[in-house]
């Protein structure tokens, strides 16, 4: 009786789903937060007989006859679908417009890339995001400027008390990949280039394809509140009918023991 | 006697049968791009035994047929996500040889190569597809644009007998050469995945109706045995 351990597969790939739904749940007021979904496949199968095979008649059997193994799960993609985005007025939260990703300056030295971009001045005056981790390439903001200014293009100015023209202290980069859905998630909003993402290419916001930069907006999480509950109630009614499954099995099993009767 | 017995048996053997088939597609209804699979019985007759012997009425399965139909496309807005509307098969091109698939959830390798999950590269006409510059477009006609320009057109082909596709895991199915054609009239889906064709309402009948039939069995060969212990009873008495 395979039923049993297909059906036990197809449990586990719902326990699975369940998790991926869930942590996008946790995350649907996380700013710049990318749903997940998880990947299955078909387990092996076995051949118990062959189509095209001779039959004892000597005739062609049209058809074969397989017996899979289950599902199991072979990868969680993320979702790069643009979040809503939320108006919030304070000067240093950032959105992108389109497509493109914020270099973050990790503690290690790595760069890592992430679409929140509620950023904050640390005791220096560099943007840094709210793990203190530095924009890369970095901006300072001089101690004395009272107002700031971000373009699409990514320029940054700031007005200085006592001067009439603003001053340009530096420019947002950018960057993309070929594959977002490869990058790995770090956890913080971050995500790391990995094979399969392709390799960052930098650029200026609004150009070669990048998005533009909108300020006093942040990007809300893309998950949608809706879409994952229709996942949660398909989830559980799958995970239901595979325990369905392995109740047939067992009481198919039950009588064929029955058969004996002592 | 103990041939109504056998054919019994061959009917609870062919519902258990069924019954390892309907869990392969409901452990599988969330799987993309997979295609549920029907059993045909057929009667066998037991080729052993001189003709006028044979019992007839033995059940056994006579065939097994992958249901191609399509699956629901669910927007994913992943670039690498396609899906093939009516007809076809993706090409992917494993270390076995070429293999087919409707899964159409691909992604990039570090050289630039359009991949399945598995890690097999996806065929273009002129064979893998190779992406540079930065994104990926694929129009309807399953054509494929990178950053840089035109790149390819997607591989789709079309089984001649869909009875003849052999089932391999991994979302993957294979068949005789002879058997595949291109079909450049499909029509391909950017940002789409198509999913699972199987039906969890028809699984749950399906599950009613094996463990029902199952137990009709058992209760028949019940009935004989209990038949056959009068008959000795009688015998003895």
């Amino acid at each position: 009786m395979r039923a049993l351990w297909t059906a036990a597969t197809g449990m586990q790939a719902q326990q699975l789903t369940l998790d991926v739904i869930s942590n996008n749940l946790a995350n649907v007021q996380t700013a710049g937060f990318k749903r997940s979904r998880v990947d299955f496949q078909d387990l092996v199968y076995e051949m118990l007989q062959a189509p095209g095979a001779s039959s004892a008649q000597g005739q062609e059997i049209p058809a074969g006859f397989q017996v899979g193994h289950g599902s199991r799960a072979v990868a969680t993609q993320r979702l790069f679908i643009k979040g809503d985005l939320q108006q919030t007025g304070n000067s240093l939260d950032l959105a992108i417009e389109g497509d493109g990703f914020f270099q973050i300056q990790q503690p290690s030295g790595d760069i890592a890339y992430t679409r929140a971009g509620a950023f904050k001045k640390d005791s220096q005056g560099r943007l840094v995001t709210s793990d203190g981790f530095t924009l890369d390439p970095e901006i300072t903001l001089p101690q004395n400027s009272t107002s700031v200014t971000v373009g699409v293009d990514g320029t940054v100015s700031v007005t200085i008390a006592g001067q009439q023209q603003p001053q340009q202290v530096g420019t947002i980069q950018l960057a993309r990949f070929t594959n977002p859905a490869g990058l790995q998630s770090l956890g913080r909003n971050l995500f790391l280039p990995s094979q399969s993402s392709g390799d960052a290419t930098q650029g200026t916001p609004g150009q070669d394809g990048l998005g533009t930069l909108i300020q006093g907006f942040v990007e809300s999480s893309n998950v949608n509140v809706v879409e994952e509950m229709v996942g949660l109630i398909v989830t559980q009614r799958a995970y239901e009918i595979n325990s369905r499954a392995i109740r047939t099995a067992d009481e198919m099993m039950q009588t064929a023991n029955n058969l004996v009767r002592v | 006697m103990d041939a109504a017995m056998y054919k019994a048996l061959s009917g609870a053997i062919a519902q258990s049968r069924r019954l390892d088939v309907a869990a392969q597609d409901l452990a599988n209804v969330n799987t993309s791009g997979y295609k549920g699979q029907r059993l045909a019985f057929s009667e066998v007759l037991a080729n052993r035994l001189p003709t006028s012997e044979r019992p007839g009425g033995l059940v056994a399965v006579g065939s097994q047929k992958t249901s191609l139909t399509q699956g629901e496309i669910q927007t994913t807005g992943n670039p690498f996500h396609l899906a093939i509307e009516g007809e076809g098969f993706f090409v992917v091109r494993t270390a076995r040889g070429e293999r087919y698939t409707r899964n159409g959830s691909f992604t990039l390798k570090s050289d630039g190569t359009v991949v399945s999950t598995n890690g097999d590269p996806v065929l273009g006409e002129n064979g893998p597809i190779q992406i540079t510059g930065g994104k990926m477009e694929v129009a309807a006609d399953g054509s494929v644009r990178s950053g840089e320009g035109e790149v390819d057109k997607l591989k789709i082909v079309r089984l001649k007998d869909s009875r003849q596709a052999v089932k391999e895991g991994a979302n993957l199915f294979s068949t005789a050469l002879t058997n595949v054609q291109l079909a450049p009239e499909a029509t391909v889906m950017q940002g789409g995945l198509e999913q699972s064709n199987v039906s969890p309402i028809d699984g749950m009948v399906a599950l009613i109706t094996i463990q029902r039939q199952f137990e009709a069995y058992q209760r028949a060969m019940g009935l004989m045995d209990d038949a056959t212990q009068k008959m000795i009873a009688a015998g003895t008495n």
